[in-house]
């Protein structure tokens, strides 16, 4: 009986440590893919100023985790690591959200921007034509009257 | 009107059509040509107590707090997810190799965690302490050290340098940058340090 108590007073730490490492390990993850869809947020044209802003504050809980368990302080780690990886999945969703909009907002600036490119550059053409057209025609017709040179 | 009258008036309606399609065509070519972005880069800084490089911490004594700032500047043209590690080694610990690029193997005590957009400045103050010293047969040896109140469990020695006339132990930062594309935080082959002489 001592013995299995012993034991379990042995184990006991090892299993505590476990318990952070597997808490910190999965903060840590969230926030590294919450992190990516981020990148990719902004990469697609979206502002990401709030999404940083939650980011740096699952950060700051991830360090207080992290710096806390390597002091072998493992009183609050787990409950600091866990917010920091509630946090990271909420902005992990917000930025998902933001990308696949900035995405339809970046196709739809595209539309735009290239049926004002193309229409501008024929109507322009055509003004262009109409306006070459009347001063040939204004040629043409002053031709009759014009006799060439020393005749 | 003349007949060269005539072809000049055609190349000036071209030369207006050809202006005109660019100038028209401009946003769309912007959307659709991405420039080279530049040098991309990220800096990594440490200040003393009265934020500039002078009081820096060289003789230190145990018990005794000292406070630095930690700065990150981020140049990269885009977010980046950076880490802090601070480590505290002595005179023989090899210090991140800056030809290999690679870090130092010595655990990471504190660590800062820092989401930084493009052109962004982070600074933090952050204080040291050296809990305890102990002096013998020309030998320093510190069994612990405190960082931003934590307190961290390291024994280190080191050797009295009759060159240098000291205990020297390093204390230093390493920045690590998150690659977005392999999915990891990787050595950003950036790092700061302070020299510490340890004294009774």
């Amino acid at each position: 009986m001592l013995a299995i108590v012993a034991l379990s007073s042995m184990c006991l730490p090892l299993a505590k440590a476990s318990a952070e490492t597997e808490s910190i390990t999965a903060a840590n993850s969230s926030i590294n893919n919450a992190f990516g869809n981020v990148l990719a947020a902004q990469k697609a044209g979206g502002n990401v100023t709030q999404l940083l802003a939650q980011m740096n504050i699952a950060g700051s809980l991830l360090t207080q985790a992290i710096s806390s368990y390597n002091a072998g302080n493992l009183a609050n780690v787990t409950l600091e690591a866990d917010n920091a990886h509630s946090i990271a999945e909420q902005v992990n969703s917000n930025a998902i959200t933001l990308k696949n909009e900035s995405e339809i907002a970046s196709r739809n600036n595209l539309l735009i921007y290239l049926i004002f490119s193309i229409s501008c550059s024929l109507i322009l053409t055509a003004v262009l034509m109409l306006f070459w057209r009347h001063i040939k025609h204004s040629y043409v017709k002053k031709l009759p009257g014009l006799r060439p040179k020393g005749v | 009107m003349s007949r060269i009258q005539l072809s000049n008036y055609r190349i000036i309606l071209i030369t207006i059509g050809l202006i005109g399609v660019l100038l028209f065509a401009s946003p769309t070519i912007v959307l659709l040509v991405k420039l080279p972005p530049g040098q991309e880069y990220s800096e990594i800084y440490l200040l003393g107590p009265d934020h500039d490089l002078s009081n820096l911490p060289f003789n230190i004594e145990p018990n005794v707090s000292y406070l630095l700032y930690l700065g990150v500047v981020n140049n990269l043209k885009s977010a980046g997810y950076y880490s802090c590690l601070t480590k505290f080694g002595n005179d023989s610990t090899l210090l991140p190799n800056q030809t290999l690029g690679s870090p130092s193997s010595l655990p990471s005590l504190y660590e800062y965690n820092v989401f930084l957009d493009d052109g962004a400045t982070w600074e933090t103050p952050f204080t040291f302490q050296i809990d305890t010293s102990n002096f013998a047969n020309n030998t320093s040896q510190v069994s612990g050290i405190n960082i931003n109140g934590i307190d961290y469990p390291v024994t280190l020695t080191s050797a009295w340098d009759s060159n240098k006339t000291g205990y020297y132990y390093s204390f230093f930062v390493e920045l690590w940058l998150f690659n977005g594309t392999q999915g990891v935080s990787q050595y950003n082959d950036r790092f700061v340090s302070l020299i510490l002489n340890m004294t009774q």
